[in-house]
C-alpha cells in the first residue's frame, strides 16, 4: 500500500521537475537575449574603438605635419 | 508485560521518527519547489523584461553606429567579421574562466584546506590528480605551502594558463604572504576580458598567446570567445596602397596598413586616414550582384539614409558577416533592396551621401592640416587624395 508521504513526495517531485523545466526555458531565453546584447555591444565597441583609432591617427598625422591648430 | 510495552514504545518511536523524516523530506521538497518557482517568477517577471528593454536599447545604439562601422570598413578596405572561436580552444577558455568565476569560491575553499593538509601531505596526493583536470575549481592557485610540491607536477603542463598561474603565484610569494592567494587575481581578470581591443600586455598573456598576432580580436560573449577578424576586401589593392603610403609619407615610419589596425603602434603608423576616400571609387565600382562582396554592405547605408525608416531593418543585410542569427534574416530580406535598385536611379542614390562624407572629411583634414581647399575637392576622385598628399609633401 502506498504511503501518503510517498504520494505527496512524488507529486512534489513532479512539480519541481516542471518548475525546473520552466526555469530552464526562462534562463535559455535570458541567455539568448544576453547573447544578442553582447553581440550588439561588441559591434558598438568596435565602432567606438575605430573612432578612437581614427582620432589618434588624425592627431598623429596633424602633429607629424605640425598642422595641429587650437580649436577656434 | 513491561518488556512488551517498552518494545511497542520503541516501535512507536521508530515509526514516529520515520514519520518525522518523511515530513521533513516533504517540507524540504516543498521548499525546493517553492524556491524554483520563485526563481522562475523572478527571472520571467523582473529580469527578462529589463533585459529585453536593454536589448532594444542596445539594438538602437547599434543601428545608430552601424553606419560608422560600415564607413570605417569602407575606409580601411576591410570587412570586419566576428566569429566564434573554434571549440578546440575550449580547454583554454575554461582555464581562463576561473580567474573571474571560481576565485571567490576557491579562496574560501583554500583557507580551510590550509591547516588541514599541511601536517599530512600524503592526504593531498590524490587531490593533485584533480588539480590537473580542467575543472575550474582546481585550476586556481593553491596555498603557498603546497606550491613547492605541486610545481613538479604541473610543470609538464605547458598550457599558458599554468605558466600564468605560476607567475602570479611567484608574484604573490614575492610580495607578501597573503592568506587569500586568489583574491589579487580577481582584480585584473575583468580587464582581461573587458575589451577585445586592448593591446596585449603582461596581464594578457593567457589570451595573447593563443591569438595570432595579426588580425584577431577577442571578445567574450557568454563563455564564448568571439574574435573579430579584419579581412581585406581585395588583396590586389593593398600592396598598392601601402606602396603609395610609404611613398608619400617618407617621414613617418614605414606604415603598412595591414589587418592589425587595432594595435596602437600600427594605428599610429597608419595615420593617413585621408587615404580612405581613395577607396571610394573602388567601393562603388564593385557591383552589388556579386553576393556578399563588400560592395553590398557599403551600399546599404546610403540606401538607408535615403530610404524610409521602414527599410532600416534591411540594413542588417550583408552587414555583419558574423551574426549567425541574422543570416536567416539576410536570406529573407535580400530581394527587396535589389528590386529597389531597379526603380531608383542607382548612381544618385548610392553616391551622394558617401561622396559628400568623403568630401567633407578630405576638406576638414585639409583645413585642419592648413592646406588650401581648392576646387580639386569637387572632383572627389582618388587623384584628389594623391594631390593632397603631394601638397603635404611640399610642406
Amino acid at each position: 500500500m502506498e504511503s501518503p508521504h510517498e504520494y505527496q513526495q512524488s507529486q512534489l517531485l513532479t512539480r519541481i521537475i516542471t518548475n525546473v523545466e520552466k526555469l530552464n526555458e526562462a534562463v535559455m531565453v535570458l541567455n539568448k537575449n544576453l547573447q544578442e546584447i553582447n553581440i550588439q555591444n561588441m559591434n558598438v565597441e568596435l565602432v567606438a574603438q575605430m573612432f578612437k583609432n581614427y582620432r589618434s591617427n588624425v592627431l598623429f598625422h596633424l602633429e607629424a605635419t605640425d598642422s595641429l591648430q587650437d580649436p577656434s | 508485560m513491561s518488556r512488551a510495552s517498552v518494545a511497542a514504545q520503541r516501535n512507536l518511536t521508530l515509526t514516529e521518527e520515520l514519520e518525522k523524516l518523511e515530513q521533513s523530506i516533504t517540507l524540504t521538497l516543498q521548499e525546493i519547489d517553492h524556491n524554483f518557482s520563485r526563481a522562475h517568477r523572478i527571472v520571467t517577471t523582473s529580469i527578462l523584461p529589463i533585459v529585453e528593454n536593454y536589448a532594444e536599447h542596445s539594438r538602437n545604439v547599434w543601428e545608430g553606429s552601424k553606419f560608422w562601422k560600415q564607413f570605417f570598413e569602407a575606409s580601411a578596405n576591410v570587412s570586419l567579421s566576428g566569429y566564434e572561436e573554434p571549440p578546440a580552444d575550449d580547454e583554454t577558455q575554461t582555464e581562463d574562466d576561473p580567474t573571474s568565476t571560481a576565485t571567490p569560491s576557491t579562496s574560501s575553499y583554500n583557507s580551510p584546506a590550509q591547516p588541514q593538509l599541511t601536517p599530512n601531505d600524503n592526504l593531498y596526493a590524490p587531490d593533485e590528480g584533480d588539480s590537473l583536470s580542467p575543472s575550474p575549481n582546481h585550476s586556481t592557485p593553491r596555498p603557498k605551502q603546497k606550491q613547492k610540491q605541486k610545481q613538479p607536477v604541473t610543470a609538464p603542463y605547458s598550457s599558458p594558463y599554468e605558466t600564468l598561474k605560476r607567475e602570479t603565484l611567484n608574484a604573490n610569494q614575492d610580495t607578501s604572504e597573503s592568506t587569500l592567494p586568489s583574491t589579487p587575481r580577481a582584480n585584473p581578470s575583468p580587464d582581461i576580458q573587458s575589451s577585445p581591443f586592448a593591446p596585449p600586455s603582461t596581464a594578457h598573456q593567457a589570451t595573447a598567446r593563443r591569438t595570432p598576432a595579426n588580425d584577431i580580436l577577442l571578445h567574450r560573449v557568454l563563455d564564448k570567445n568571439w574574435r573579430l577578424q579584419a579581412t581585406p576586401h581585395s588583396t590586389a589593392r593593398l600592396p598598392q596602397r601601402s606602396k603609395s603610403l610609404t611613398e608619400q609619407t617618407p617621414n613617418l615610419s614605414t606604415a603598412k596598413k595591414s589587418r592589425s589596425k587595432y594595435k596602437d603602434d600600427s594605428d599610429l603608423d597608419s595615420s593617413p586616414a585621408i587615404a580612405a576616400p581613395q577607396l571610394h571609387a573602388e567601393i562603388f565600382d564593385t557591383p552589388a550582384r556579386k553576393g556578399r562582396v563588400p560592395g553590398i554592405s557599403v551600399l546599404m547605408p546610403a540606401r538607408g539614409r535615403i530610404g524610409s525608416a521602414v527599410r532600416k531593418p534591411n540594413q542588417d543585410i550583408g552587414w555583419d558577416d558574423s551574426d549567425d542569427e541574422e543570416d536567416g534574416e539576410e536570406a529573407m530580406g535580400m530581394s527587396p533592396p535589389k528590386t529597389m535598385q531597379f526603380h531608383v536611379p542607382q548612381g544618385r542614390l548610392l553616391r551622394t551621401p558617401a561622396r559628400e562624407a568623403s568630401k567633407r572629411i578630405v576638406e576638414d583634414l585639409l583645413l585642419t592640416a592648413g592646406g588650401n581647399v581648392t576646387d580639386d575637392l569637387e572632383d572627389d576622385s582618388p587623384s584628389v587624395v594623391r594631390r593632397t598628399w603631394g601638397d603635404e609633401d611640399t610642406f
